[in-house]
């Protein structure tokens, strides 16, 4: 019963803070680069949760931060839900001890999350017939984004481990 | 004896002396009653000392406030004479203003959302402008917001020309990965000049012509390609757009 509690509101934090990135990069937009990179507050939010938390929850973050990306985003209906549901499970797989034992896996997660998010949009252009300049997005924009989004997960070890240690709690309750 | 002492000249003499004897005291006592006295005042203007300070501190937040909102009339009143001159070199087109409510989440793709949709009139590919030029083009709309893909991005196709007389050479503008615009498609016997403005053509009748879109900083000529091609800077820096309008209408038969 708690441990639902515990669990429902832990979703419901999850929802809102995913909320407060999607809104925060769709309003700040470019006032957030630095140089060439842009930080994607919703995949780092997705990828952490999903390594403190596992696949299932991984999965139903990257569900739920792709879709609030989709409805603002020019990018064809659905294809942030879907990448990110499956950066969500991926990154999920690991599980925490894996996490624990090195701190540089998030790191990696994290910068292999937006190579492979921002690859999956490019290829879903292509398809819808947009041109897409591949070596040029990703050279300019995908890498050093990824390399942003790494340091920014490094920053956010803190929290990560807040996380990792608030679960261990809430499975008391179970 | 008393007719002696209350003489006036005695009297005179001894009111001389005490005045001599007691100046420098009562000088250094009214100095010092003078000091007692503001530090008395003080003591008891001090209930009042904090209201003032806070009063003035309001006043110089509220001055504050209003000199940063004189700055953004300044700037919105220099802005709405650009388009006043912008208006009147391109009198038929009729503009309607618009928001940037935000950029593409994604940040794969230039792309900025409208606070007008369809309710407002927008179409699919109206063109968004500045007093300063092309910003963008509708790509699609939603009853009250719409996206516009921006010149910038490297999907966007704007049909264009240059401007000087002499060359009127006409290409496909697009945007760059690298940053600018690629002026591509022109034929390498056209002119074209560093410092060119360069406008859109109006040719698919999408886009009014006589728009500007940039100007060319150089040149890319080789022989043996059948297209020269020029980069362009953007006359709209579309990282910092504020103040933009989408032309609802605009004559056909230009």
């Amino acid at each position: 019963m708690v441990g639902g509690i515990v669990h429902t509101r832990r979703i419901g934090l999850l929802a809102l803070a995913l909320a407060i990135a999607t809104l925060l990069q769709f309003t700040m937009g470019s006032r957030l680069m630095l140089f060439s990179a842009r930080p994607d507050l919703v995949l780092l939010l997705v990828v952490t949760n999903s390594v403190a938390r596992g696949a299932e929850e991984g999965l139903l973050g990257g569900l739920l931060g792709g879709l609030m990306v989709d409805v603002l985003s020019i990018v064809p209906f659905g294809t942030a839900t879907v990448s990110m549901g499956l950066i969500g499970v991926a990154t999920g797989l690991g599980e925490a001890n894996l996490y624990r034992a090195n701190a540089i896996v998030p790191l990696v997660a994290v910068f292999l999350a937006t190579v492979f998010y921002h690859s999956i949009i490019m290829l879903v252009l292509q398809g819808a017939g947009w041109k897409v300049e591949w070596i040029g997005t990703l050279a300019l924009q995908t890498i050093p984004g990824a390399c942003l989004n790494a340091v920014l997960a490094l920053l956010a070890q803190p929290l990560l481990h807040r996380v990792l240690y608030s679960r261990s709690v809430a499975e008391q309750f179970r | 004896m008393l007719l002696l002492v209350f003489q006036p000249s005695s009297t005179r003499r001894v009111e001389d002396l005490g005045s001599q004897v007691f100046a420098p005291f009562s000088f250094y006592a009214s100095g010092f009653m003078g000091s007692i006295t503001e530090v008395w005042q003080t003591i008891q203007s001090i209930g009042t000392l904090h209201d003032t300070v806070q009063r003035q501190a309001d006043e110089i937040d509220r001055l504050n406030s209003e000199l940063v909102r004189m700055r953004e009339l300044e700037l919105e009143n220099e802005d709405l004479r650009h388009l006043l001159g912008f208006k009147q070199s391109h009198p038929d087109l009729h503009l309607l203003p618009v928001r940037i409510l935000g950029t593409d989440p994604t940040g794969i793709v230039n792309a900025v959302v409208i606070d007008k949709g369809s309710n407002d009139g927008i179409r699919e590919d109206m063109a968004i402008i500045t007093w300063r030029g092309l910003a963008g083009r509708v790509v699609r709309v939603n009853p009250t917001s719409a996206s516009v893909l921006l010149v910038t991005d490297v999907s966007s196709s704007v049909a264009a020309r240059v401007q000087d007389p002499a060359s009127r050479a006409s290409g496909v503008v697009s945007g760059r990965k690298e940053g600018g615009l690629i002026m591509r498609y022109i034929l390498q016997q056209e002119l074209v000049q560093t410092g060119d403005l360069v406008i859109t053509s109006g040719v698919g009748g999408t886009l009014p012509q006589g728009i500007p879109i940039g100007t060319v900083v150089r040149v890319q000529k080789r022989n043996i390609e059948m297209f020269q091609e020029a980069l362009l800077e953007p006359a709209v820096d579309t990282t910092k757009l504020e103040r933009v309008y989408a032309v609802l209408d605009y004559p056909k038969d230009q």
